[in-house]
């Protein structure tokens, strides 16, 4: 049987560890995605994750199923190495001239080495916090 | 009128695994457990390979400079997850940055490891902060 439970605080049951709600709503991430980025780019593994776009070498875009409550969210990024021994420095970030929306991201990547061009990176991750709309 | 709910475990009645929770826009719901970070770390390579403060380690391997492999208590369901990590960087360093090593021997359901780099060299550093998150198993 479906229930829905209205609350402020939870506590454990020792009266304990006290988060408000409010927290968890909102420390919650509300998206979170990992794109393999090299060869044939999908994504291997996503929350709230509606679709990618593969726009070319070093670039992405990510669309949330349900929306942000504007465009002022949190985006985190980060690359993964697919050298077991470290391999190249990756930089990933917002790619510059697109506007975000409610939904979407775009992310540009490259290797610190050779960072004047966009690269294919193997883990492409991604994540959002903020309020839901 | 405030409410106050005391309890050791939740745990959702048509899917175990599956909570929603209204987001703050009153309308649109998330789940509880997919939001969560599932293991974060703040740690020290420099002094004596320290932890700061964690959720779900249980124990760590100093495998070289700039390299830790932070194990986990609760495995994820998947070598696929998101991983974000930062740390502390020298002033006056540059070609600095931080990676999650995708190799078969650097990444698991169980553990990760972190690689720090500074002036292109594997380095370490004071401070790793490190969060996961992903589908528990």
């Amino acid at each position: 049987m479906a229930s829905e439970l209205r609350v402020n605080t939870l506590k454990d049951a020792s009266g304990n560890n006290s988060v408000a709600t409010s927290f968890v709503a909102g420390g919650s991430a509300k998206l979170w995605c990992c794109i393999q980025g090299t060869g044939t780019a999908s994504i291997k593994d996503s929350f709230n994750t509606a679709s990618f776009t593969d726009h070319g070498s070093g670039s992405y875009s990510v669309v949330a199923t349900n929306a942000m409550s504007d465009t002022n969210y949190n985006k985190v990024s980060h690359g993964g190495d697919n050298s077991s021994s470290g391999g190249n420095v990756i930089v990933i970030g917002g790619q510059r001239g697109f506007s975000v929306t409610s939904t979407t991201v775009k992310l540009a990547c490259s290797y610190h080495a050779d960072s004047a061009n966009l690269a294919d990176v193997s883990d492409v991750n991604v994540t959002y916090f903020g309020d839901l709309a | 009128m405030a409410s106050l709910l005391k309890v050791d475990a939740l745990t959702g009645v048509t899917t175990a695994g599956s909570i929603s929770v209204t987001g703050e826009g009153n309308s649109t719901t998330t789940n509880l457990q997919q939001g969560l970070a599932k293991h974060w770390v703040r740690f020290d390579q420099v002094n004596s390979n320290t932890f700061g403060d964690t959720f779900n380690s249980s124990s760590f391997t100093d495998v070289g400079t700039g390299y830790t492999t932070f194990t986990r208590t609760s495995n994820l369901a998947n070598d696929d997850y998101p991983a974000f990590i930062g740390s502390e960087i020298h002033v006056s360093y540059t070609n600095a940055s931080d990676s999650m090593l995708a190799g078969a021997t650097q990444l698991s359901t169980s553990f990760m490891t972190t690689y720090h780099v500074e002036n292109g060299s594997p380095t370490d550093t004071r401070t790793i902060s490190m969060m996961a998150v992903g589908d528990l198993a």
